[in-house]
């Protein structure tokens, strides 16, 4: 079954520059990419595909990421989806924050598009 | 009252005196009264008696009475005279002056045989009589007897004394008059000193005395009177001195009271017992205290407790500053910063402390906007960043993947993208500098912010220089310039954040490597007066004099900047400065203009804890006692790959563990908890173990500990890689916190698998042939070196350190305590040849 990997971000070049980095992964491997513009959209899809990976923006209108988070991390049903929260706050306390949630890493924006590659490589045990 | 005393001691000395002076010479002269008269009595009656016994003679011869008794008569008119009378030479009164007869006491008389015969006799009616009796014509003629009164001269001796005693006694009283006029005299001027002293004593200056003698008396009063006007002078000096000072002091009191009162934070002073003494205005309003008295109250009963918990902190001044944020009413936040007094004069002593309160809403308020300044900046500039910097990463990669191969047709083409390669390469370059430039920004404004939060824990200085030399490892393998690091063995670790101490590092050799001309950079550490200070020395062009004190200013390049293009963001210096000053230490540079510069910077030696011997009850339950014997238990190929330990409770995770490290050509091990992990250790001596801290059962601190108390697991390096790194963990090598890189961990792996001062060290007594080499490779897989038991303190002089392994036979010829306490040696006792043999 192809793996897929959802990328949450309200903005829009950054989902592109996701979704451009990303793209090699779904020429090599069996693996789908979807986006979402905001919070609110990306927990739908979480909920009504149970995506293996997903990329969170942390300031997003309507649902930020935390909060996307927390409700992921405690739907049981929901256990096998990764989340690496993505995001220009560099701040200690927002790095705590984000890894006592559960998610499994917080990358600072700007990232480098190999290691976003490599990181997913990892997550999906490709 | 004074002179009467005066004069009566005078007087009663005086009276006395007299009396026995009276006495004396009344007796005196009584006494050669009496005795001269009654001499000049019995010559009187001598001569009177001789002169009628030389007229009688003849007289008496004829017998002739009458013509006697008309002579005897004429004399008994002389005074004196008590009676005559004459005897014949037959012993019969001739005739007498008796009436009307002769009492019989004198005829009993005896007669003198020849001269005068006096004697004394008592006469009934004339009394004591001095008879004087004279013979006439040597007694043959008779005798005349003539008697003296004796009762006369008593009278007269009487009469004199009682005369004498009234002389004496009218003496005496006019003596005494004169006295106490004369006593009056000398009083009354002492009487009036006396009452002039009085009132002076009571300190009426106002007083006065007239003097006129010119006796010491006088001169007494005028010398008081000088004493009491100078006394007068120096009272009314000392007042107005008095009322000088305590105007001052009052004015002062005012001035500081006022102070107190006007403070805009508030202020508590506290007793050494805890007690409220003092509490200002700022202070009663902060925690609507009104206007009662709350001195002497109790720092609880008044204040909250976060209050009162940092007044008994400090009012027994064992402690040092402290300060709390607390609660003020209607939402406030006050800081509240505790002291305390210590006086240091005349004895040091404590005075108990003074508590201050700051309304800090507006400090608090502020900050949180710089906060979310720093927070909102951060992610306004990252999010353009990450789409230049992403985007033109990928046209780079997607030119080199895609449009490059498809040009190779067209060279014209195909060198133009070569140049729109290059062209994004430098976007790409370009835009790294300035995200650098930003996260150097944000990383000093969130320092100066306090907005860092610093992971703090044991750090060792040399493993924090190896990590900033790889780090920078592209910067200065580019440039061909050496990095050359030597740390002193055995430096102890000092307290602070391993990776800001590391940005420190990389930020000094990425520096040295900038601007050195030429190789190598050389790192140093060593321990000087319990700092650790380290040093990164280039050949660079030097920094100038003048500007040595500003290149750890921001934004501040040596350098022109006109014409010199900055190499940097200007930022990493003082980013240093602020990281080494908050671990407590200095930054400096020492240069040469052409020669090169050295930096350097101290951070103070954390103190190294006396290693216990005894382990924790844990600990032993887990390996009971060492036994010297089990070191040799293995026997294994050298040649295998390194051999690693994975301590970690998830089972998931520690499959993980095992399979990147096996792809990275180790063998792994898993323990689940710490207990095993101890055994395994033990058991197996791996190169290295991961520990994980949150365990079921032995925590991964526990299991550390242990670890570092057997001396067969000691040297292993331990990895800590645990989700809280926030709590430093004593024992570790290097701490990691999860999620980890795999590359970096793998990365930290291999150095600690290779770190030179890990190495274990083993020097066994003896020869070869007293003990199995096969087994002590597994111990010591590096280095085993046989040496005589005599050589073995020239090895520990040379700075030998690891396990020295002594034979049993041998133990007695070499001081083992001494030995044990050689830095870094640890001694193994093996038991005796048999027991070793059988345990191989």
């Amino acid at each position: 079954m192809a793996k897929k990997i959802l990328i949450v971000d309200d903005e829009v070049h950054i989902k592109m520059l996701l979704e451009q980095t990303l793209e090699e992964l779904e020429d090599e491997y069996d693996v789908e990419l979807f986006t979402a513009s905001d919070g609110e959209e990306g927990l739908a899809f979480i909920r009504s595909e149970h995506p293996d990976l997903v990329f969170l923006d942390i300031m997003m209108p309507k649902l930020n990421g935390y909060e996307v988070c927390r409700v992921v991390m405690e739907d049981q049903s929901l256990q096998g989806v990764k989340i690496i929260l993505l995001t220009a706050k560099g701040q200690e306390v927002d790095r705590k924050q984000g890894l006592e949630l559960g998610a499994r890493m917080y990358m600072t924006k700007p990232f480098d598009p190999d290691e976003i590659l490599k990181v997913s490589k990892d997550m999906l045990g490709l | 009252m004074r002179s009467l005393s005066i004069f009566k001691k005078t007087g009663i000395l005086a009276v006395a005196l007299f009396g026995v002076v009276a006495l004396l010479t009344s007796a005196l002269a009584a006494y050669m009264l009496h005795d001269r008269m009654v001499a000049e009595y019995v010559s009187k009656g001598t001569a009177i008696a001789q002169s009628i016994a030389g007229a009688s003679q003849e007289i008496l011869l004829n017998r002739d009475s009458a013509t006697v008794q008309a002579m005897i008569d004429q004399y008994l008119e002389i005074e004196g005279v008590a009676y005559v009378f004459v005897r014949d030479g037959d012993r019969t009164v001739v005739s007498h002056t008796f009436v009307p007869e002769m009492p019989p006491r004198l005829a009993t008389l005896a007669e003198p045989e020849d001269g005068v015969r006096v004697t004394q006799v008592t006469v009934e009616s004339l009394g004591r009589v001095i008879d004087v009796g004279v013979p006439v014509l040597a007694g043959v003629a008779g005798h005349v007897h003539v008697g003296m009164s004796k009762e006369l001269i008593k009278r007269y001796f009487w009469a004199t004394v009682v005369r004498m005693q009234a002389l004496l006694f009218a003496t005496l009283l006019a003596c005494v008059g004169i006295l106490f006029v004369v006593t009056r005299r000398i009083s009354r001027p002492l009487q009036q000193l006396t009452e002039y002293a009085d009132r002076l004593a009571s300190r009426d200056f106002s007083a006065d005395i007239e003097l006129t003698s010119r006796d010491e008396v006088g001169h007494l009063g005028r010398t008081m009177r000088s004493m009491a006007r100078e006394l007068a002078r120096l009272f009314s000096d000392m007042e107005s001195e008095v009322e000088k000072a305590t105007g001052e002091l009052r004015e002062h009191m005012v001035y500081l009271s006022a102070i107190i009162d006007n403070l805009a934070d508030g202020l508590l002073v506290i007793s050494p017992a805890g007690a409220v003494s003092v509490v200002n205005p700022a202070m009663r309003e902060f925690f609507g205290l009104g206007d009662k008295d709350y001195s002497g109250f109790a720092a609880a009963d008044v204040f909250p407790v976060e209050v009162a918990d940092l007044a008994r902190a400090i009012r027994s001044c064992e402690g040092v500053i402290q300060s709390a944020e607390i609660p003020l009413p209607q939402g406030r936040t006050g800081m509240a910063v505790g002291s305390s007094i210590l006086v240091a004069d005349p004895v040091a002593r404590c005075l108990g402390g003074v508590v201050l309160v700051r309304d800090i809403t507006r400090e608090k308020a502020l900050d949180q906007l710089k906060t979310d300044f720093i927070s909102t900046v951060s992610h306004e500039l990252r999010t353009p960043m990450t789409s230049i910097l992403g985007f033109a990463r990928l046209i780079g990669k997607k030119l080199d993947t895609a449009v490059l191969p498809a040009l190779d047709e067209n060279p014209e083409a195909s060198r133009m993208a070569a140049q729109v390669a290059d062209n994004v390469e430098i976007i790409v370059t370009e835009a790294r500098r300035l995200t650098d430039l930003i996260n150097d920004v944000l990383d000093i404004a969130k320092m100066e912010a306090g907005e860092i939060v610093w992971h703090d824990r044991a750090v060792f200085m040399g493993e924090v220089m190896h990590q900033a030399a790889d780090a920078t490892r592209g910067l200065w393998s580019a440039k061909g310039i050496e990095v050359v690091i030597h740390a002193e063995a055995d430096l102890p670790p000092v307290r602070g954040d391993h990776a800001r101490l590391v940005q420190v590092l990389v930020n000094l050799i990425s520096n040295a490597v900038k601007f050195a001309s030429r190789g190598p950079v050389t790192c140093r550490a060593h321990l000087d007066r319990a700092q650790v200070l380290v040093s990164v020395a280039d050949h660079g062009p030097g920094i100038p004099e003048s500007s040595m004190g500003e290149i750890f200013d921001k934004f501040k390049q040596v350098g022109d900047t006109l014409t010199e293009k900055p190499a940097g963001t200007g930022l990493g210096l003082p980013i240093c400065r602020q990281i080494v000053e908050r671990h407590g230490g200095r930054i400096w540079v020492e240069s040469e203009m052409g020669e090169g510069s050295v930096f350097f910077f101290s951070i103070p030696a954390l103190v190294p804890r006396t290693d216990t011997q005894d382990m924790d009850a844990a600990c032993r339950a887990v390996l009971p006692e060492p036994d010297s014997a089990m070191l040799v238990r293995l026997s294994e190929d050298r040649n295998l790959p390194p051999l690693i330990l994975v301590v970690d409770d998830d089972p998931i995770l520690g499959a993980y563990f095992t399979e990147l490290f096996e792809g990275n050509g180790f063998r792994v091990m898993v323990a689940a908890d710490g207990e095993q992990a101890v055994v395994m250790a033990r058991d197996h001596l791996p190169g290295l173990i991961t520990m994980d801290l949150m365990m079921p059962g032995m925590d991964g601190r526990t299991a550390i500990r242990c670890l570092r108390h057997n001396p067969f697991t000691r040297h292993i390096p331990v990895l800590v890689l645990s989700a809280l790194s926030e709590s430093a963990t004593p024992g570790c090598d290097v701490a990691l916190t999860k999620p980890v890189d795999d590359g970096r961990l793998v990365e930290v792996v291999r150095a600690l698998l290779l770190r030179k001062d890990v190495r274990h060290s083993c020097l066994v007594l003896g020869g070869l042939e007293d003990v199995t080499v096969e087994g002590l490779t597994v111990v010591c897989p590096d280095d085993t070196t046989f040496c005589p038991p005599q050589q073995i303190w020239s090895h520990v002089e040379r700075g030998f350190r690891g396990l020295v392994l002594i034979p049993a036979e041998l133990a007695e010829k070499i001081d083992i305590d001494l030995l044990a306490r050689a830095p870094g040696v640890t001694v193994i006792i093996m038991p005796a040849r048999s027991g070793w043999e059988k345990t191989i």
